[in-house]
């Protein structure tokens, strides 16, 4: 009881700090959603800026792009990144440059990474180029249009720049700690390389696999920057309308980009909820086996 | 515990005695600004704060921050009643008029200012109305800025029907960035102003009924372009540093740009070609000037009005007009600077491949009023990238 109270008492500054911040911040946002906005002389609780949101044509639009470009571009970085961790920790020997090169995307902030992919990808950008230098192409106008279109794919290269390295930064240290015997073992037993993947690593990788791809889908579902600059211009992401609408100098819109952010929280909230619901549910079902 | 006490005595003494010190001093000036591009930034940071810490020994303190931040955090101190950080505001159009109807700026200042009064035209329409919304003296002008666009020809296409012209013989070179971007944004207005006229729009009232009706001719003029555009018009660069990109790259034919020394500086890094020449498409082209407000809760109005008076003499003006420095155009009236103050100016404003001053000044349009530009993003975005 008594080491309970003491890991209370070491724990509180940082989560008043923390959980402060963001419950405060939370609340005005919802708050402003609802129209409580008296800076601006705006005091009477109204539902109008979310019904204005539902109405909005574009808003399954925006939903579908950044469902689209979220789950495509983790879904892609998380497999990507398990299979490469994998195979550098089962690998002859340890590479350490590769364990270093696959720290550095992550240092790499994302507006770094648009300047550079929007350099690759453009129709006359360096891809494009080194393809009619090798006489693959004939000229520019061969080359597909990636960024700025409602493909996402632009978006979705950025994403995944950044998934695929973390993920594996992450899985390396978990893969890593597992005891070399498992492996052994169940080669002892008959099972192939791939068996031991599926039905041994795999298990034990999950927990953290599904937290980083969480965590992953949270940012790149609701992160402005990368769609703005990249996405198009229609569909919109959703976190792109309210950018727009929050630095309209209008302020009068802000409760409609706060009640897009309410939006973004609740299904990522919703998902996060979807996940422990599913964890707790396999951890008691393994307790019970 | 004696000691401990006596070195809180003393740590608190220290303390109190180093807090007099600094507002006796209270010797810095806080400028609170976009930061965003480089140049700019040292102009304040190196040429201005010289002059301020010389001539009047204040350190001049730039805090680079977005505006919309700006008019939140300056929302959030008149909330709690508090006094601010921020002496002077770098500000204009729709965000000057939030903020003056929010009663956060201080003022009438501008007419107690020395420079103001030796220089500053007061009866010039873009000193009276920001974005069409009256000035009264709550802010004073910094710089101007116009539309200009920039290509490698040697006859470019200077009014809207010989655009279309070249566009259609030239298919897929031509794009512009998408409102509500900044540029992209005046580019639109600037169309509608060659298709409609601006008279039409200083005084109409922001309905959007209205304003549509209006710019119907406009409408229908961009959507003829589409079929000719890059990527067909259905996608558009995101920023005027996109744009740039595609021009240097050969994609498009044209860039456009609010500062019409941009092209000296773009040269000058080896991004475009020396050849790469400014020019007007239409008649004229919007201009706007950009201004200097101080807040109401700002902690040194004296030191602020300082500031602004210096960010107004010959000097500073002609510094900053010099476009290996800035290039952002004087806002002095020429009738009232003796011949030698016209020389500095107009030597340090020329680049390469730039319009005269002239030239530009006598073929500006004024903004439109700030409350009509939402609107006009709103029916851009409904009628043109999705039809």
């Amino acid at each position: 009881m008594k080491k309970q109270t003491k890991a209370i008492l070491y724990t509180m500054p940082a989560v008043i700090f923390i959980a402060g911040t963001i419950l405060l911040g939370t609340f005005l946002a919802i708050l402003q959603s609802f129209g409580y906005f008296p800076e601006i002389n705006l005091t009477k609780l109204t539902l109008k800026y979310y019904q204005e949101l539902f109405k909005s044509p574009t808003l399954v639009k925006s939903l579908v792009y950044s469902f689209k470009t979220a789950i495509i571009s983790t879904l892609l970085g998380v497999g990507c990144g398990l299979v490469a961790s994998y195979a550098i920790v089962t690998g002859p020997k340890e590479h350490k440059f590769i364990k270093r090169m696959m720290a550095l995307p992550v240092a790499i902030p994302h507006i770094i990474v648009v300047t550079i992919v929007f350099n690759l990808l453009i129709r006359t950008g360096f891809i494009s180029r080194l393809l009619i230098g090798i006489g693959l192409l004939s000229s520019f106008q061969d080359f597909p249009n990636l960024l700025l279109t409602s493909s996402g794919i632009g978006v979705i290269v950025v994403y995944f720049w950044k998934a695929f390295p973390y993920t594996m930064m992450v899985l390396y240290s978990v893969l890593k700690s597992i005891d070399k015997r498992y492996n052994y073992v169940s080669r002892n037993l008959g099972a192939t390389r791939l068996q031991f993947f599926f039905y041994v690593v795999l298990p034990l990788a999950k927990p953290m696999l599904i937290t980083s791809a969480l965590i992953l889908f949270a940012f790149s579902f609701s992160a402005y920057e990368v769609p703005y600059l990249l996405g198009a211009i229609v569909p919109k992401a959703l976190p792109v309308q309210a950018y727009i609408e929050y630095t309209s100098p209008i302020l009068e819109n802000r409760p409609y980009a706060m009640a897009i952010n309410v939006l973004m929280m609740i299904i990522t909230f919703f998902l996060m909820g979807v996940y422990q619901f599913v964890s707790t549910r396999v951890e008691r079902r393994r307790y019970y086996d | 515990m004696k000691k401990i006490i006596l070195s809180i005595l003393m740590v608190s003494l220290l303390l109190v005695v180093g807090c007099t010190e600094k507002t006796e001093a209270n010797k810095e000036v806080y400028f609170y600004g976009w930061g965003g591009d480089p140049r700019i930034n040292s102009y304040l940071d190196e040429d201005i704060a010289a002059v301020m810490k010389e001539k009047h020994d204040l350190t001049l303190v730039r805090v680079g921050m977005n505006i919309d931040e700006i008019l939140t955090k300056l929302l959030g101190e008149k909330a709690v009643d508090a006094e601010g950080t921020i002496d002077v505001v770098w500000i204009n159009g729709e965000n000057f008029h939030t903020a003056k109807s929010n009663d956060l700026l201080f003022g009438p200042f501008l007419e107690d200012l020395p420079n103001a009064q030796k220089y500053i035209n007061f009866d010039d329409p873009e000193n009276q109305y920001d974005f069409g919304y009256a000035i009264e003296g709550y802010e004073a002008p910094y710089g101007k800025a116009q539309l200009v666009f920039t290509s490698y020809l040697e006859t470019p296409p200077t009014s809207l029907e010989t655009l279309k012209e070249y566009l259609i013989a030239h298919p897929g070179q031509f794009t512009y960035p998408a409102p509500p971007d900044f540029l992209g944004s005046a580019f639109v207005r600037n169309i509608i102003y060659e298709t409609v006229g601006y008279e039409i729009f200083m005084d109409m009232p922001a309905d959007y009924e209205v304003v549509k009706s209006a710019l119907a001719p406009s409408l229908d003029y961009l959507k003829s372009l589409k079929p000719y555009m890059w990527q067909n018009g259905e996608a558009y660069p995101a920023t005027r540093e996109q744009l740039d990109t595609l021009f240097a790259n050969g994609e498009v034919f044209l860039t456009m740009t609010y500062n019409p020394n941009h092209v000296s500086d773009r040269i000058d890094a080896g991004v475009f070609e020396p050849h790469a020449q400014n020019f007007l498409l239409g008649n004229k082209t919007i201009g706007n000037t950009h201004f200097l407000a101080i807040p109401k809760n700002a902690p040194n109005i004296e030191a602020a009005k300082l500031l602004i008076n210096e960010l107004l003499s010959v000097e500073s003006q002609a510094k900053k007009f010099d476009p290996t420095v800035w290039g952002d155009m004087p806002v002095l009236d020429n009738n009232k600077l003796t011949d030698e103050e016209q020389k500095l100016l107009n030597v340090s404003g020329m680049g390469v491949g730039t319009l005269s001053q002239e030239t530009l000044l006598n073929n500006r349009y004024p903004e439109m009023p700030a409350d009509l530009v939402p609107i006009i993003e709103q029916i851009w975005l409904e009628e043109i990238p999705s039809n």
